[in-house]
């Protein structure tokens, strides 16, 4: 009867240490609480039934399946739930070392004492569970300081291909090795500490070897991506600067050509025909280019490459859409306190839907400003759109667009990123008189 | 009475920037003050006066001073009056204008009827404005918006709401929405009676409401977009709304 009730707590205490890490360390979405008590609960069921038939080691192996399911729900991703399960489970490992060596190296409690003994037991166990909490929140926080460090990028863990064989073998090892410390332990535990102690210490050795590869891969990949965007984003400005310089090869061309009319004209001095040359063919002409050039000209304001090779490449879609693209440029802008990747990342959805919207009208224009001011630097976007453009409120819901599902979720996850991480940026929306006004006012520090 | 100073720089202009003014101001309680074209005479006029005056400042100024650099110094001295640019180029700098000096207009010179009615419209904001600045502490709500504080009617305004944890409030106007950095608490000591409370984060103007669904603890606001109301100012909110 003792024992039956000792089973009970232990398989109830393990299920919650092993919900409070599942809480703690995923960093990836936000946990899904229901699932979890739901997923506690039948394993709770399991490991009970389990224990009763005396097959507690399939139970243990039945805890680290239920958290793989959870996570392949969670994420879909097979590698990802894989390594993240592996985690938790290792991290089990620590919390439970941690506890029992605290019990027998210094407090010099005995194993066989303290199952005979229920209350301290029973303490031994809620000091698991604390420890456990503790433990895993202070991971926690590390690690997503880790994070803010790396240019506060959207937290996404991927794994490289080579390494994925690695880590199935590490996680079949650690189930492996966890079945059979449940099933030794029990043995050994009565006989001899040391021998459990180097146990642990292998155990904890092997959980910082996971932790070092699960952020160094999962964040050198973030890198690498954040670099390669980077990279793209200047490899297009480079190709705009070379389509302007060939642009201006042929502006020559075309110029000598244009002397060389004009010459023909006063030779013969013919001054109908050199009127209507000029007004007809010339003069509409120089407007296009004299507009085209001033506007991208304008843009070496912007010191920031990545925004500067973004804002030329939407310039340009824009102009090829017939769109009216005004640009409003005085101040060098070069430096903004937010991360350049979300900086980017707005003014695109920005930049996108202006284009979208007003490419709609029958008078296209986009009006572009960034003005620095003493305390901020604001971003003003304005584009005529159709009268029958619906309220501001319906075009930040999710899933929202005037073209069908799936184009709209750009301003709804501009409002999320502003509302999450910038507590200095204010978005300001309007529609007055056909005209969509975004405005951005990014505070300085 | 709002006084006018004119800078600019070119005399013929300046004659003929006159006459369209003194036509226009004939329908307001307006004077022209000072026509120079040294920017120095504005700064030393306004420097011995205490009132604020509409400013038509030329951007080219042909001086140590240009009209920008002038309308800053101007704000140091006056940050009620209202300023208008003038320039003969077409570069645009409105919005640049309107943030760093709260500049009402922008005109590009040239063709002398697109001045007038510039001018014309010109005058009739500047003559709202200045009613609306009577009346304000009647029926409007001033907020600062980065580097200018814009004034919203309540009659304007369908709700405010408070938009994360920083103290970021986001008013709902039938035209869009604003953000601003404050506390509800503080909006609800300056706004008119027909506000209420409806929930720890949302204010509503009671007048602006299309129904409310009190099983579902739902209001939806004229133009379709839906608050939650909690339980607790349920009840005061149906007797505000029926009273």
């Amino acid at each position: 009867m003792h024992s039956l009730m000792l089973t009970i707590f232990d398989a109830f205490f393990s299920i919650l240490v092993l919900s409070i890490l599942v809480v703690n360390l995923t960093f990836i979405t936000t946990p899904n609480k229901n699932i979890i008590i739901k997923y506690a609960l039948t394993l709770y069921i399991v490991i009970l039934c389990l224990a009763l038939s005396n097959l507690l080691y399939l139970g243990t192996v039945s805890m680290f399946i239920a958290i793989f399911i959870y996570f392949f729900i969670l994420y879909k991703k097979l590698i990802i739930s894989i390594v993240l399960s592996a985690f938790i489970g290792i991290f089990l490992f620590v919390c439970d070392a941690v506890t029992w060596v605290l019990l027998f190296h210094i407090f010099q409690y005995n194993y066989l004492d303290m199952r005979a003994d229920f209350t301290l037991y029973f303490t031994a166990e809620i000091l698991m569970v604390l420890n456990s909490y503790m433990i895993s929140k202070f991971v926690r926080i590390i690690i997503l300081k880790i994070i803010h460090k790396i240019n506060k990028i959207e937290v996404k863990i991927e794994l490289p291909k080579p390494i994925n064989i690695l880590f199935i073998i590490s996680v079949i090892i650690t189930i492996a090795l966890f079945s059979l410390y449940v099933t030794l332990s029990r043995k050994t535990l009565e006989t001899n500490d040391s021998y459990l102690f180097s146990f642990y210490a292998f155990y904890l050795l092997l959980f910082f070897i996971f932790a070092i590869a699960v952020i160094y891969y999962g964040f050198s990949t973030l890198i690498n991506d954040h670099k390669a965007k980077e990279y793209l984003q200047l490899k297009n400005y480079t190709n705009m600067i070379e389509d302007m310089y060939s642009d201006l090869r042929s502006f020559k061309h075309d110029y000598l050509n244009i002397l060389s009319t004009l010459e023909t004209y006063i030779k013969k001095e013919d001054i109908d025909g050199l009127k209507n040359f000029y007004y007809k063919d010339l003069l509409p002409e120089s407007n296009i280019i004299m507009n085209k050039n001033i506007s991208l000209s304008l843009l070496s304001h912007i010191k920031m490459s990545p925004l500067k090779a973004l804002l030329s490449s939407k310039i340009i879609n824009a102009h090829s859409h017939d769109i009216d693209v005004e640009i409003e440029l005085i101040d060098d802008i070069d430096e903004i306190n937010m991360s350049t990747l979300d900086i980017c990342r707005i003014i695109g959805v920005f930049m996108d839907n202006a284009i979208e919207g007003s490419s709609l009208c029958d008078y296209k224009s986009i009006h572009f400003a960034a003005i620095e001011t003493e305390n901020e630097i604001i971003f003003n976007i304005h584009n005529s759109c159709l009268s029958s453009t619906p309220p501001v409120y319906k075009i930040f819901k999710k899933n929202f667009s005037t073209k069908g599902n799936g184009r709209g979720i750009g301003l709804s996850s501009v409002r999320n990123l502003i509302d999450k991480r910038y507590k200095n940026v204010l978005l300001n929306t309007k529609i007055e008189n056909c005209i969509f006004k975004q405005e951005l006012i990014i505070q300085k520090k | 009475m709002n006084n006018i100073i004119i800078c600019e720089d070119n005399a013929n202009q300046r004659k003929e920037l006159e006459s369209i003014i003194t036509n226009e101001i004939k329908n307001f309680d307006f004077k022209i003050e000072l026509s120079t074209d040294n920017p120095h005479d504005v700064i030393n006029h306004i420097d011995n006066s205490t009132s604020s005056f509409i400013y038509f400042l030329d951007v080219d100024l042909n001086s140590d001073l240009d009209g920008f650099q002038l309308a800053q110094l101007i704000r140091t001295h006056d940050t009620n009056g209202y300023i208008i640019f003038l320039t003969g180029h077409a570069e645009l700098t409105l919005l640049t204008f309107q943030y760093k000096v709260q500049a009402l207009d922008y005109i590009v010179k040239g063709d002398i009827n697109l001045l007038k009615t510039k001018i014309t419209d010109c005058f009739n904001a500047i003559h709202n404005s200045l009613n609306a600045a009577k009346t304000k502490i009647n029926n409007k709500i001033s907020i600062d918006v980065g580097n200018n504080i814009i004034f919203l009617d309540f009659n304007d305004i369908l709700f405010f709401e408070t938009s994360g944890k920083e103290h970021k409030i986001s008013v709902h106007t039938l035209s869009g929405q604003t953000e601003f950095y404050g506390t509800l608490k503080n909006i609800e000591t300056t706004v008119s009676t027909d506000f209420y409370k409806i929930h720890r984060s949302y204010l509503v103007n009671t007048k602006k409401i299309k129904s409310i669904d009190k099983r579902k603890m739902i209001i939806e606001m004229v133009n379709g977009e839906m608050c939650y109301v909690s339980l607790r100012y349920l009840r005061g909110l149906l007797t505000k709304c029926i009273h």
